[in-house]
């Protein structure tokens, strides 16, 4: 199957910053895809641009099989946006938004709606400037998701919600990707935001696409490392490629091999430190992978190195 | 249309109280300019007043609203937005864009329309007038809602709008300041970009201005729809349309709106058929006392051109558009003059003219005329006169010493005053406009409470308001200043025949519903200074308010050609006049100083003698002028005429008033007999020396010199015109009757008595009261000497209206009207003599005049009085003309 997002060699500048530098990502249809970075690696300017609200500089982006650059009516009428930064028309009541907004759509759902409405527990005669945030973002994804979106791009929409809230908002998300099987593409500053939500990972880092892979394959070939040694741990000079932020503490070793193989780490491992006596290997889960990589690019610059 | 009629719900829902306040200021400024909400008042200065807090606050808020309500719901939605809520929700640009106009059309254009509309109806305009009105104002009203719009669509939220608006203002400024710079350095000739600003009309500037802008814009969104850029894009659109838009309107060229002339067939009729003449005695000439920096002669000539306009209501006024000076060689210097500003436009250039007066007396109701009371109209500058562009000749001898002729183009721009309205004058009474569609209402004016005319009950406030539409009226005619001019206001009391101008100024007119094809204007007019004591209750109920306008008939050219001149001797030196010496020396000092300047000795060459002149001259210019000095002043000059008479006869003509009157008088004293033919021959210089002539008896002798100043340009002093008289030759008449409009009461005394000359004087004084007949004003010489013309030729028409005249204008100048009864009117002896051979004050001798009326006299032409018909004499009656 198509991917339901494609881009090719995306490039975008604000005036002497490179927000997004020959980046290459496909979102399969289908899945959730988490699309992580941190702040200002150009995860936002990315989404503005497939979804044309800003205009790339070079490269492509594909949209539901049409140029990011011609979208018109009939794709939007297949997309749910919401962001943190949307502006809600706030004057309107609830109600008024969700009529307001279902004319535009000749797939409303009416009793998704409403059932939607009931579930996330939002008044419909309350103003929009009076809820909460987590509240408008939750009516936002309401207005998004009422037509049964084939694609549902979210930016950042955990930011700034409480637990309680973030966590129904995942929740109901799963729900309905499950029942839906919508293709989703979330982005976000924190992996904890989307463990439990996201199908595939792409990370992106200074407008790069540094990791683009499945949940599990990742989660599959990541562990974390524990070699305790007899004397004081000495760390070589050189280190394997895919040991991550490898640091001695007094005997103990401790890193993060990124292609783990058990038979390939305890011959490594005992070549370079003889001494060990115990080694312990946990999984990680996919919030651990993401600060190990994160330290990582963060120490290097870049994955490659 | 079902998503475009969607956004427009929503947008109405969105904006529902700005539309409810939209809509309450156009029905408060709907029934403000009805007069339902506010009167107009009289404050203490006698100026038209409503509430200028009220009208200016609902104006402002109503414009801010006008301008802000389609900015504020494209900004709303901005596709400039990038977070916008629409950016990534299936709505056509297209149907945003519908929505967008469907909201300004239908919730702020078409209520602006439909005010207008709704406001000609029940001002009772014809349906046409109604159309046109709307038409108009959807003209302004649909390109500045439909470009605030599209200017904000260029901006993705509130704030950045209005910064673009203030940049965009100040980059206006900044560069029309630039431009105009530029222009300066480039172009000196046309460089300041406020002379098109002046002169176009303003509707006609500014809206082509708003659709040029309004055309650019349109086309800079199409080129940002097609190609959105970014910031840079979009302040380059801003700031250009808003330099386009500056530039309309400064250079704006078609004015659209400008007054045609309404009926140049008739303005050439008119012309024709009065004539068009250009009295010798008329021309005046000057040069500029200036000295031009390429040493030539720089001087202009004025002349009065004479057209005999005897229409009712029909004045004109005489431009020059170019002169052309030719000398014998042929060769000609041209200057271009300009094509002379309509004053329909600006009161100021001739302020209430007499001749304007004269076409409102001509249209009184019934035979009449108008006192000048509440202003001197024959001391104001208002003669028809031209005085052609300047022109700088070489200073050699075929342009100085030789014949010159000048030709012009004149243009007679001819004006028509017209009844407009006839109302009583009394509050409340309402008159149709005899003009286009409109009306004249006299309203309540509370009692005034000025120091000098408390409670004055004179006081009316006009309201006129009348269908003026922009793109067939060009506003200027209307604007305050101009309306002065163009309105003119008579207090008509018919039982007397008498009528005073009322005069409204500019700071007495006001103006409300500016924006409509209906304005209303307030006039404040006021009695409070004129006879208001002398008119009573009774009187003042038969009295009616006359209203005329003053429309331009058309422009018609004449071309005039003046006989050869000589500069040399019709141009006088420039004298630069200083103020009147009032506080001069008294006798016995200047005589003291003549007999102190040393004389110059017995083989004194010229310079010497030119000096002692210069400094005797000037020693008489010192002098009181009040001072008559006899012969004793001329002991030390009068040796030095006969040896040095060429510079007595150089100098005179830069002398002028009593120190040239001494010298003419040491020429005839001192000169010999032979120096006769160099004085005679002089004649052409200075024909002040007509006096010598006269007084030394050389008559005969010059006849010769005196008769060439028959064909002399310009006016002949009283001296000539007596040298002339005397020979009592028919062939002089005619030049001589001339001098009777400069010098009406001299030239009379001296003329009359020319045999053969009756019949040509008693045209020339009928002419001359017929054309002065109508503005009355007693204080003013040139009328009092024309109307003791007329009533010592027996005048009756003359007669009639000095009678109703009597003591009719204000107390002060009855001493004029007091000399004139007692010339003119044979009253009784015990009213002509009080005993010390004075006339007694009018007072007693006005009760015994109104106790007759005019048809009881009758002209008896032995004594040249009026006397009572029952005083006569059945021989007596003989010599009576009735």
């Amino acid at each position: 199957m198509n991917p339901i997002i494609e881009i090719r060699n995306l490039r975008k500048q604000y005036r002497r910053t490179l927000a997004v530098d020959d980046l290459n990502l496909d979102v399969p249809t289908g899945a959730v895809t988490a699309f992580l970075g941190p702040n200002g690696a150009g995860k936002t300017t990315t989404i503005k641009c497939l979804l044309n609200m800003l205009t790339p500089d070079g490269g492509s982006v594909r949209v539901l099989g049409a140029d990011s650059r011609r979208l018109g009516t009939a794709e939007f009428q297949q997309i749910g946006y919401v962001s943190e930064n949307q502006e809600l028309p706030l004057w309107m009541t609830v109600q008024q938004f969700m009529d307001y907004c279902r004319p535009m759509y000749p797939t409303w759902d009416a009793a998704f709606a409403a059932k939607m409405l009931r579930e996330f527990d939002l008044p419909p005669a309350a103003k929009l400037k009076a809820l909460s945030r987590g509240m408008r973002m939750k009516a936002a994804l309401l207005s998004s998701l009422a037509y049964r979106p084939k694609l549902v791009v979210l930016d950042e929409p955990f930011s700034g919600l409480d637990p309680l809230v973030r966590d129904e908002f995942i929740r109901g998300m799963l729900e309905l990707t499950e029942q839906e099987g919508w293709s989703v593409f979330v982005s976000s500053h924190d992996i904890a935001e989307v463990e439990r939500l996201a199908d595939r990972v792409a990370i992106i880092h200074r407008g790069r696409i540094q990791l683009d892979e499945a949940a599990e394959a990742l989660m599959a070939r990541f562990r974390f490392v524990e070699i305790s040694l007899a004397g004081e741990a000495v760390l070589p000079v050189k280190l394997p490629e895919n040991w991550l932020n490898v640091a001695a503490a007094g005997r103990v070793v401790r890193f993060a091999d990124a292609h783990y193989q058990e038979a390939e780490l305890g011959t490594v491992a005992a070549k370079l430190f003889p001494t060990t006596r115990q080694m312990n290997v946990t999984p990680m889960d996919l919030r651990e992978i993401f600060v190990a990589l994160a330290r990582t690019y963060r120490l290097t610059g870049d994955a490659n190195s | 249309m079902g998503l475009v009629l969607h956004q427009f719900r929503k947008d109405v829902r969105q904006f529902r109280w700005f539309l409810v306040v939209w809509l309450l200021l156009l029905a408060l400024d709907l029934a403000t300019n009805l007069g339902w909400v506010e009167a107009v008042r009289v404050d203490q200065q006698g100026k038209p007043v409503y509430s200028e807090f009220w009208l200016g606050a609902q104006l402002t808020f109503a414009w801010v609203l006008f301008l802000a309500l389609p900015a504020v719901v494209v900004v709303t939605d901005s596709p400039a937005r990038r977070e916008g809520f629409l950016s990534t929700r299936p709505l056509a640009k297209r149907d945003w864009l519908l929505a967008k106009i469907l909201f300004i059309t239908l919730a702020v254009m078409l209520p602006a329309i439909g005010e207008e509309g709704i406001y000609l109806l029940l001002q009772g305009v014809p349906a046409g007038y109604v159309l046109w009105g709307m038409g108009e104002r959807a003209l302004f009203v649909v390109p500045i809602a439909l470009g605030m719009a599209a200017f904000a669509s260029l901006w993705s939220n509130y704030a950045r709008w209005v910064a673009g608006m203030v940049v965009s203002v100040l980059c206006t400024f900044g560069g029309l300041i630039l431009l105009s710079l530029l222009m300066a350095h480039v172009a000196p000739a046309t460089a300041s970009w406020l002379e098109p600003v002046r002169e176009t009309s303003a509707v006609a500037r500014l809206s082509g201005a708003v659709y040029v802008t309004l055309a650019w814009l349109a086309a800079l969104a199409f080129w940002h729809g097609r190609r959105p850029g970014g910031a840079g894009q979009r302040w380059c659109i801003a700031v250009s349309s808003v330099v386009i838009f500056g530039v309309s309107v400064g250079y704006w060229r078609w004015d659209f709106s400008a007054v045609q002339p309404r009926d140049p067939a008739a303005a050439t009729a008119l012309i024709n058929q009065s004539g068009f003449n250009v009295p010798l005695s008329s021309l005046q000439f000057s040069q500029d006392s200036q000295s031009p920096r390429d040493g030539k002669l720089a001087w202009n000539v004025s002349l009065q051109p004479q057209d005999g306009l005897n229409a009712s209501g029909a004045t004109v006024r005489w431009v020059a558009t170019n002169v052309v000076a030719v000398n014998a060689a042929q060769e000609p210097i041209t200057q271009t003059g300009s094509a002379g500003r309509l004053p329909l436009f600006d009161a100021y250039y001739v302020p209430k003219p007499l001749s304007e007066t004269r076409a409102l007396a001509s249209l009184l109701p019934a035979k009449g005329f108008i006192l000048g009371g509440q202003f001197d109209f024959y001391g104001m500058e208002g003669e028809n006169g031209v005085t052609l562009p300047t022109l700088k000749v070489p200073r050699t001898a075929p342009w100085l010493a030789a014949p010159v002729t000048v030709r012009a183009g004149l243009a007679a721009q001819i004006f028509q005053w017209e009844l407009a309205a006839n109302l009583p004058a009394h509050s409340g009474a309402t008159v149709a406009d005899a003009g286009t569609p409109g009306r004249w209402k006299a309203l309540p004016v509370e009692p005034l409470n000025f120091i000098s005319a408390p409670n004055s009950p004179y006081h009316w406030l006009l309201e006129r308001d009348q269908v003026v539409l922009a793109t067939a009226h060009d506003q200027r005619v209307d604007s305050s200043v101009a309306m002065e001019a163009n309105l003119g206001f008579l207090f008509y009391n018919p039982a007397k025949g008498i009528a005073i101008r009322l005069i409204s100024q500019p700071d007495q007119i006001g103006q409300r519903a500016g924006l409509t094809a209906q304005p209303k204007y307030y006039y404040s007019l006021n009695l409070a200074h004129i006879a208001g004591a002398k008119i009573t209750p009774a009187e003042l109920a038969q009295c009616r308010i006359l209203v005329f306008r003053r429309t331009w008939l058309g422009t018609v050219p004449r071309e005039w050609q003046s006989p050869g001149l000589v500069l040399n001797q019709v141009l006088a030196p420039p004298i630069e006049i200083s103020s009147v010496n009032q506080n001069g020396i008294s006798r016995p000092e200047l005589l003291r100083r003549l007999a102190a300047l040393r004389p110059p000795g017995a083989n004194a060459g010229r310079p010497e003698v030119a000096t002692y002149l210069l400094d005797y001259v000037r020693l008489l210019e010192m002098a009181k002028p009040t001072l008559r000095l006899g012969d004793e002043a001329l002991a030390s000059l009068l040796p030095l005429v006969p040896a040095h008479l060429d510079v007595f006869l150089d100098g005179l003509p830069a002398m002028f008033g009593q120190p040239k009157s001494m010298v003419l008088r040491a020429i005839t004293l001192g000169a010999e007999e032979a120096q006769k033919s160099q004085i005679i021959a002089a004649l052409a210089q200075d024909p002040e020396l007509a006096a010598v002539v006269m007084q030394r008896g050389w008559l005969v002798e010059a006849r010769t010199e005196l008769y060439q100043l028959l064909d002399r340009p310009g006016q002949l002093p009283y001296e000539a015109v007596q040298a002339l008289a005397w020979y009592a030759d028919p062939v002089t008449y005619p030049r001589l009757l001339e001098n009777l409009a400069v010098n009406p009461s001299d030239a009379y005394d001296l003329l009359r008595t020319l045999p053969g000359i009756q019949p040509q004087l008693r045209e020339t004084i009928d002419r001359q009261w017929t054309k002065m007949s109508g503005v009355a004003d007693f204080r003013a010489d040139h009328f009092r000497d024309v109307l003791a013309n007329a009533l010592f030729e027996g005048d009756l028409d003359a007669f009639r209206e000095f009678w109703a005249a009597l003591g009719e204008q204000d107390g002060q100048y009855d001493w004029w009207q007091s000399e004139l009864v007692h010339k003119h009117v044979r009253i009784p002896a015990k009213l002509a003599d009080a005993g010390n051979g004075k006339p007694v004050g009018l007072d007693p001798v006005l009760a015994w005049c109104r106790h007759h009326s005019a048809d009881e006299f009758v002209f008896d032409s032995v004594r040249r009085q009026f006397v009572l018909k029952s005083e006569l004499a059945g021989g007596q009656l003989a010599s009576a003309t009735p």
